[in-house]
Order: structure tokens, then C-alpha cells, then sequence
């Protein structure tokens, strides 16, 4: 993709999960408003296969409609969307969003690191991040990514986290903006609503 | 074709148009999709499948 291609100004709030997240994500979506003036992006580590089992999981927990995922989909705001199983999830600057099928990132894919990586490059101070709970390193890098481009980065408080291993591997090597609980990644998300 | 780019889609997306006849069939991959392209309006989606059958 070009350099010169204008970037759209959407704005993006960008959730990396592992074990332990599912859970967190089931509280926070029921509780944010129907209209939200972002693109809610969810990148969970999922088994391989072809189903839709998270995306209509989710899709019962919140009113805010969830965009299939098809290769070179628009990305919009009011809308979530979540990187389809067995495929990395990555941003380009014209808007849209690609898929890519090439080897796993982190024992991962999708991998978070490398959407979070994705949406640093494209959207720049644009991106928010939050990384939940997991047990592995990924979404480290990814997050290291977006607060240098200028986003805000979150991470799940390890201390109460299901599995503290992914949020802790973040706490320790990066700066985060906040480190939350449940009910403050509730409210970190809604504050980025300017509906 | 998810490793081509917008534009390289469409070129291959027309290739395949102009090739296939009426009532042909259009067959990606299970993430690719002609809805966001000029070519969707002559085709019809088989339910949910990434199968397009060319109906004008």
C-alpha cells in the first residue's frame, strides 16, 4: 500500500486476549452503549476451524453489530470486529482491513502482536489497546507498537487476571497508560466514545 | 488473492467475470469476497458460501 494514500480518521479500540479474556470481554460488552463512534476490534487466540461460534457468542452480548470479516473489508466505526480463527488480522492505511494465513506469530493465529502492530502502523495515536488475559507473551510487542505511534495502551490488571502471564509479560516491558480492572476497561472504553 | 492488494483484486475479480459465462459460478476462498466490488451486482450469493453464480 502506498504511503501517499490518505488514511481514513477512524478511530480504533483494539482488544488482545487469551485464556481468561473470554470472561472479561462477556462482562464489559453487555455494558457499552448500542452506538459507539469507534471500531471495536477483538483479537482473541481461538482454535483453528471454520466457525463462527466467538462471533455469535459476541453478537448475543451486545446490541453494537458485528461486521463479518471477509478479506479487504471496510473497516467502520460502530462496528466490532473480530479476527476470524486461523488467520492473522492486519490494517491498512486506505481503511480496510486484511486477512493473512501465513505462519503463526507467538504459537499464535491470529497473532495479537501482529494486528496490534497493524493498527499502530496504520492508525497511529488513533489506536487504543487493551491487552487481557493470557498465558503467553503475545501482545507485548504489539502494544510497545501503539504507544509508539502515539496510542494509549491498557493492560488488565495481572493481579486479578484469570491468567496474569500475558498482562504481566506487558506490565513488565512496557509503559502502559493504565493498568485496569474489569470495570476500568469498561469505562476506558466508553471514554472513547464521543457519541 | 488475500495476499494482492484493493487493485489487484478487482483486476483478477474482472479477469474471472469476463471469462465466466451466464449462470456460471464464482468460486474464493472461504475469506475472500466479491461484495465490496463493482462485479457483486451481477451475481448472486449461494446462502452463506463464498459462491457467486454470475446471474446478469
Amino acid at each position: 500500500m502506498e504511503e501517499s494514500q490518505l488514511k481514513t480518521d477512524t478511530k480504533i479500540v483494539i482488544i488482545g486476549g487469551s485464556a481468561g479474556s473470554l470472561e472479561v470481554l462477556m462482562k464489559v460488552l453487555p455494558q457499552l452503549p448500542d452506538r459507539i463512534s469507534f471500531a471495536l476490534v477483538i483479537v482473541l487466540h481461538r482454535k483453528a476451524g471454520d466457525d463462527s461460534i466467538l462471533e455469535e457468542l459476541i453478537a448475543l452480548k451486545t446490541a453494537i453489530p458485528v461486521g463479518e470479516v471477509d478479506d479487504k473489508t471496510p473497516l467502520l466505526p460502530g462496528f466490532i470486529y473480530i479476527a476470524p480463527s486461523d488467520y492473522h488480522l492486519l490494517f491498512e492505511k486506505d481503511g480496510l482491513l486484511s486477512l493473512d494465513a501465513s505462519e503463526k506469530i507467538n504459537f499464535s493465529r491470529p497473532s495479537i502482536d501482529v494486528s496490534f502492530e497493524s493498527a499502530a502502523e496504520a492508525y497511529q495515536h488513533d489506536v487504543t489497546g487493551i491487552l487481557l488475559s493470557g498465558a503467553n507473551s503475545d501482545g507485548t510487542n504489539g502494544l510497545k507498537s501503539i504507544k509508539k505511534n502515539g496510542g494509549i495502551i491498557a493492560i488488565q490488571n495481572p493481579e486479578t487476571a484469570e491468567m496474569p502471564y500475558m498482562p504481566r509479560s506487558a506490565a513488565e516491558n512496557t509503559t502502559p497508560d493504565y493498568i485496569l480492572d474489569v470495570d476500568g476497561i469498561l469505562e476506558l472504553i466508553c471514554r472513547s466514545n464521543t457519541i | 488473492m488475500i495476499y494482492f492488494d484493493k487493485d489487484l483484486q478487482e483486476r483478477a475479480l474482472e479477469l474471472f467475470d469476463g471469462s465466466l459465462s451466464k449462470l456460471g459460478y464464482l468460486a474464493l476462498g472461504t475469506k475472500e469476497t466479491i461484495k465490496f466490488s463493482p462485479i457483486q451486482k451481477k451475481y448472486k450469493q449461494l446462502e452463506k458460501e463464498k459462491i457467486w453464480k454470475k446471474v446478469s
